[in-house]
C-alpha cells in the first residue's frame, strides 16, 4: 500500500462503498492517531483491548461519515481530525460510565436526557442490525444503501446494476419488508 | 409516490432547501398519508445508514488492529518465536564473528550481537516502547511474506512525506538485520532528524553499528566522538565501543 494524501483519502471516503473501504483500510494501517488512542486507552487507561477496538472502529466510522457529510474542511490533517474524534468518543464513554456509576451508588432515579434518548434509539437499532446482519443479503444491502444513502431513484439503481426498473422496485420492496420483519421479530423477542 | 419518497429521503438526510423543508413540514401536518410515509421512511433512512456503517464496521473488525499491539498482548507462541529469532540473530552474529575472525587477524566488532543486546535493553527499559514495537514488527514481518512488500512500501515513501523519517528508520533496521550494512547506513542517515535529541542520537548509534558492519571504522569513530562530546544518552555505550575499536 502506497501512502495516500489527505485529498485522495477524502475523495475515496466520499466515493463508492469499495473506495470508502480502501480508504478506511489505509487509515487503519497508516494513521498514527490509532497508536496514540491505543496508548491512551490500553496502556495508560489500563482498559482491555476490546474497549480500544470498539472506540477505534466507532472513530473510523465517524470519520467516514463526517467526511461524507462535508464536515471535514482541511483545517487540520485527517490524522489529527481522526485523533480528536477518537479522543472525544473515549471521553464521552468515560463520562457516561462515571455518571452511571454515581447513579448506582446514590440509588437515584435515572433521568434520561433527550440527546441520550436519541443515542439509545440509534444504539438499539444498531444492535438489531448487528445481530440480524447475516439475514440481510448483500444484494438487499446494496439496493437499500443506493436508495436511502446515495439517494438514487429506482431507475438510476437499475442502470447502475444493469437490471430492469421493475425488478429493482420489486426487490427494493421485498428488502424493505424483510427489514421490517427483522425489526418486528427482534422487538417481539 | 416515488417523488414523495425522494423528497422525504432528501429531507431526512438534511439535503432539502429551506423552502422545501417548510413545505414538507406544512404537508406533514395536513396530509395523513404523507405523514405515514414519512414515519416509515424516517426509520428506513436511519436503518440504511446503520446498515452501511455495520458493513464497514465488519470489514474494520476483520482487518483488526493487531499491528498496534505490544508483545505482552500477543499470543505466547509469538513471544517464543520472537525470542527464537533474537537468539538466532545472536547465533548467526556469533558465527560470522568467529568465521571472520579466523580469516582476519584484527578482531571485528560484533555488531549484530551489540544490536541484539540493544533490542533487549530497549525492551527492559520499557521507556521507548514504540521503538521496540516497530523493530519487533520488522523482525516478525521478516518471517512472513509481508516482509518484501513492507520493504517496498517503505521505499516508496517520498522525502516530502511526513513519515519519511520513520520509514527510513525502519528500513535502516531491516537492512541491518539483513546485514546490508551500506544500505542500512544510508537509511539511518536519511532517518536522522535535524533537531538534536534522543531520536537523532538513536539514528546515529545504529548508523555507527552499520558503519562498523561495513568495516568503515574511521567513519564510525567520528560519529562515536560526536555522541560522546554531545553528552547524549548513548555516551556510556559509545565510550565502551570506542575503546573496543
Amino acid at each position: 500500500l502506497k501512502k495516500l494524501t489527505d485529498d485522495r483519502l477524502v475523495e475515496l471516503l466520499q466515493g463508492t462503498e469499495q473506495e470508502c473501504d480502501i480508504a478506511l483500510s489505509h487509515i487503519q494501517i497508516y494513521f498514527s492517531g490509532l497508536a496514540l488512542l491505543y496508548k491512551l486507552i490500553v496502556q495508560e487507561g489500563k482498559k482491555p483491548i476490546q474497549d480500544f477496538e470498539e472506540i477505534a472502529s466507532d472513530a473510523l466510522l465517524e470519520l467516514a461519515s463526517a467526511v461524507q457529510k462535508g464536515k471535514f474542511r482541511f483545517e487540520s490533517s485527517l490524522n489529527s481530525y481522526f485523533t480528536s474524534i477518537g479522543k472525544n468518543i473515549w471521553r464521552t464513554r468515560l463520562r457516561r460510565a462515571k455518571s452511571i456509576h454515581t447513579q448506582d451508588i446514590d440509588n437515584e432515579t435515572i433521568r434520561i436526557e433527550p440527546s441520550i434518548e436519541k443515542d439509545i434509539e440509534t444504539e438499539y437499532l444498531r444492535e438489531i442490525i448487528r445481530s440480524s446482519y447475516a439475514q440481510i443479503t448483500d444484494n438487499c444491502r446494496q439496493i437499500i444503501t443506493m436508495r436511502f444513502n446515495k439517494e438514487m431513484g429506482t431507475e438510476a439503481i437499475a442502470t447502475s446494476l444493469k437490471m430492469k426498473t421493475q425488478s429493482v422496485k420489486n426487490q427494493l420492496s421485498r428488502c424493505r419488508s424483510k427489514l421490517r420483519d427483522i425489526i418486528k421479530a427482534y422487538i417481539n423477542g | 409516490m416515488d417523488n414523495d419518497e425522494n423528497t422525504l429521503i432528501r429531507y431526512f438526510k438534511g439535503h432539502s432547501s429551506e423552502l422545501e423543508k417548510r413545505q414538507i413540514e406544512e404537508r406533514l401536518l395536513s396530509d395523513e398519508a404523507f405523514s405515514k410515509l414519512a414515519n416509515t421512511l424516517k426509520v428506513e433512512v436511519h436503518i440504511a445508514e446503520i446498515l452501511d456503517q455495520q458493513n464497514l464496521a465488519n470489514k474494520i473488525k476483520e482487518r483488526g488492529f493487531n499491528h498496534l499491539y505490544a508483545d505482552e498482548n500477543r499470543p505466547k507462541a509469538k513471544k517464543k518465536t520472537l525470542s527464537f529469532i533474537i537468539l538466532a540473530i545472536i547465533l548467526i552474529g556469533s558465527f560470522f564473528y568467529f568465521f571472520k575472525a579466523s580469516l582476519n587477524d584484527q578482531e571485528p566488532i560484533k555488531v549484530q550481537e551489540i544490536y541484539a543486546v540493544n533490542l533487549s535493553n530497549l525492551r527492559s527499559q520499557n521507556g521507548r516502547i514504540e521503538d521496540f514495537e516497530d523493530i519487533q514488527r520488522v523482525i516478525i514481518d521478516r518471517n512472513t511474506d509481508k516482509y518484501a512488500s513492507s520493504i517496498r512500501s517503505l521505499q516508496s515513501i517520498s522525502i516530502e512525506d511526513s513519515t519519511f523519517l520513520r520509514a527510513s528508520y525502519l528500513l535502516g533496521h531491516i537492512y541491518f538485520i539483513q546485514e546490508k550494512y551500506s544500505k542500512s547506513v544510508t537509511a539511518f542517515k536519511n532517518a536522522t532528524p535535524k533537531e538534536p535529541g534522543y531520536l537523532q542520537d538513536q539514528c546515529k548509534w545504529y548508523r555507527i553499528l552499520a558503519l562498523l558492519g561495513s568495516n568503515r571504522n574511521e567513519d564510525a569513530k567520528g560519529l562515536l566522538l560526536e555522541l560522546i562530546n554531545t553528552n547524549s544518552s548513548f555516551k556510556a555505550k559509545a565510550e565502551v565501543l570506542l575503546n573496543e575499536i
